[in-house]
């Protein structure tokens, strides 16, 4: 049965706990990284769980990413149809999945503040569903639907922000998405058994700042599923328990893609001209998000059996 | 001609689950000690204990039915409930302010959803729990009565100690939103009302519920509910093997010094012997013997409340029983809920009071 695990520091102590949308029940596992947690299989966690201690309130506890910064964070981009449609994409052609990674340096709670850096004017939110592995790799392996459970441990809620004046620009993925705090992870990881895989197809997503919903979707809309983007990714990667997989963002980010025709004469401009006019044009757009603007993502099953709880945080400049 | 003018308390057609048994009470205690040692003197037996935490049972196969958890102010949280199945879990899971489904952190494991009831009490719904080994207990004595005397030169001597609790029977909770609260417990797990007891504008004073087991008879009543002014545990019951276990609780605990609440009698409605006891923080505890038990045939009864209609015979239920504290807190409350809850005025509050005061 799906296990709800958070991470919390309590009284000075940071803790793994269960948690059921009340109220949290520690663990008593000495387990200092995720990929230790997840190694323990959940007849360890459940002998672990501390039936003499008293149940810990949510509000008095800082709750922390259940995974640790040891973890690789492995991205996929334009996955959802219609990000892929309104970036310009056919998502029946599916020609190449599109990967790049995030530093675990930019790994962040649940909860708490998102950095804004000084040079950065787009900051951009992208609420993911993101896989969190469960098993060592140093081959390319075959992951089907029959085998996905021993590769995945579970789910959690991700969100890949993005600097696109620092992404787009400099043509630099991985810089753009990886400053402090730009990978808040959590609250609840969702271990998941053989039996429940099926809700990777049926997890509703949505994102909203200010309490305006800007994004969602359900992942019955990923453009390429979990299995067959972890067999591909398996040809350039080697996977570890703990390590992430963040699996695409739907459409409504800030980021707004110029028409075609558009790009194409632009691109007769030379290169600082057309990057310095790209986000002056962004600028216009209201969603980049702003010291003050409160970020919030839920993902829940539609039959609202999993429920990976809620992120919140607050943009802050950088001081 | 008695009769109920509230839509509560009704069966409900179609509910989310019904309930199959209660399973455990949830309370705080400062003093774990304390607290084991009147449990123990009722005829409770310790099943765990830790610093923060203390399980007990009765003789039957059921791994817990009363938790205490150490916490610096004594409170009732709430209980448990047994469904029948990991898909009733799965139910109960999606109504709005359900817990996801979770391994239960108790003797006997499990899975739980924990949910709220509409008067703030805890529920939790537990499934698959393991069951303990079934503790022995002594016999029913056998009665020698004129027309049939099946103890020839045997004397009649139960032992004198705790008497042994065979199980949680019931749990009784006094709520101020009476027609939400039981309109709840109705509709989501299925508990079918035995008997209502009302005011004379006919609204309900009292309702005893009971199980939807089918043709499988249920006790008179599982949870009972009274009008209140604010929500408050009332007491909770415990089945013992017959009278004279009641008797001898009584003895026992009077002998190590508890505070006595009310009994030895017979009820009328659950027709159950009764005696009550007050643990060391004047939470009511019932023994309990020779109660009804009903299928899910039998109609609801409908009869007009009064301090006499409580028992058949024995000792008058005494006003301590049923006063309430009237502490700071308590009066806030009572305050507060006369103006937001829909079930109360002022004059049913005298009424109450009348009655029971």
């Amino acid at each position: 049965m799906a296990l709800h695990i958070v991470r919390f520091r309590h009284q000075d102590q940071t803790r793994w706990g269960l948690f059921d949308g009340m109220q949290i029940q520690p663990i008593d596992a000495p387990c200092t990284t995720t990929s230790a947690l997840i190694e323990l299989g959940y007849a360890g966690i459940q002998s672990r769980l501390a039936s003499d201690q008293p149940a810990v309130d949510l509000g008095s506890v800082v709750l922390l990413s259940p995974i640790t910064t040891d973890a690789k964070v492995l991205c996929q981009g334009a996955n959802y149809r219609q990000h892929m449609i309104d970036s310009g994409m056919n998502p029946d052609d599916k020609s190449f999945n599109m990967f790049f990674t995030k530093s675990s340096a930019s790994i962040t709670g649940p909860t708490g503040r998102i950095v804004k850096p000084r040079h950065v004017e787009l900051l951009d939110y992208e609420i993911e569903m993101t896989l969190v592995l469960g098993k060592r790799t140093q081959a390319p392996v075959q992951v089907t639907d029959d085998n996905l459970h021993e590769y995945v441990a579970g789910i959690c809620i991700g969100n890949d922000l993005s600097a696109r004046d620092v992404q787009i620009p400099q043509m630099q993925f991985h810089k753009g998405k990886s400053y402090r705090t730009f990978c808040p992870l959590g609250p609840v990881l969702c271990l998941l058994d053989k039996s429940e895989m099926h809700y990777l197809r049926e997890m509703q997503l949505r994102l909203t700042v200010n309490g305006d919903t800007r994004q969602q979707d359900s992942t019955d809309n990923l453009v390429f599923k979990p299995a067959e983007t972890l067999t591909e990714y398996s040809q350039v990667q080697d996977f570890a328990p703990g390590d992430v997989l963040m699996t695409g963002t739907p459409s409504g980010c800030a980021l707004g893609l110029p028409k075609p025709a558009l790009v194409k004469m632009v691109g007769l401009l030379p290169e600082a001209k057309k990057w310095q006019l790209f986000v002056k044009s962004q600028k216009r757009r209201e969603h980049y998000l702003q010291a003050g603007d409160v970020v919030e993502s839920t993902i829940t099953s539609r039959d609202g059996y999993l429920n990976l709880g809620t992120q919140r945080h607050t943009v802050e400049d950088e001081a | 001609m008695t009769k109920l003018t509230t839509p509560q308390p009704a069966r409900h057609p179609d509910p989310t689950v019904r309930a199959q048994s209660l399973a455990y009470l949830l309370f705080e205690r400062p003093d774990l000690d304390k607290a084991e040692q009147f449990l123990n003197d009722f005829g409770l037996q310790t099943s765990s204990s830790s610093p923060q935490a203390l399980y007990l049972r009765g003789t039957g196969p059921e791994p817990f039915c009363y938790r205490v958890r150490r916490a610096e102010k004594p409170r009732f949280i709430g209980f448990g409930f047994t469904v029948f199945s990991r898909e009733d879990l799965i139910r109960l899971s999606q109504l709005p302010g359900a817990s996801t489904i979770q391994p239960a952190a108790y003797p006997g494991g499990g899975e739980l959803v924990r949910l709220t009831d509409p008067s703030g009490f805890t529920v939790e719904a537990i499934c698959g729990q393991t069951p303990a080994e079934a503790l022995p207990h002594r016999d029913a004595l056998p009665f020698n009565a004129a027309a049939q005397q099946p103890r020839i030169n045997d004397t009649q001597r139960p032992p004198v100690s705790p008497p042994e609790v065979l199980r949680l029977g019931h749990l009784v909770l006094e709520v101020a939103d009476f027609q939400a609260t039981c309109g709840w417990y109705t509709r989501h797990f299925g508990l079918i009302p035995s008997d209502v007891q009302v005011l004379p504008d006919g609204s309900p004073a009292v309702v005893f519920l009971r199980l939807d087991l089918g043709d499988t008879p249920a006790d008179h009543h599982t949870l009972a509910m009274a009008q209140g002014f604010m929500p408050l545990y009332s007491h909770s019951a415990y089945e013992v093997i017959d009278a004279d276990a009641v008797g001898m609780g009584q003895r026992i605990l009077k002998e190590r010094g508890w505070k006595h609440a009310w009994g030895i009698g017979r009820h009328v409605l659950g027709s159950q012997i009764f005696d009550y006891w007050q643990d060391p923080w004047e939470a009511k505890h019932e023994h309990y013997c020779d109660g009804d038990v009903f299928t899910a045939d039998l109609p609801m009864g409908v009869h007009p409340v009064s301090r006499e209609a409580m028992a058949q015979w024995g000792q008058d239920m005494p006003a301590s029983f049923t006063k309430p504290k009237l502490t700071p807190a308590a009066l806030k409350g009572m305050a507060h809920n006369l103006r937001h809850s829909p079930d109360l005025s002022l004059k049913k509050l005298i009424t109450l009071a009348k009655l029971f005061g």
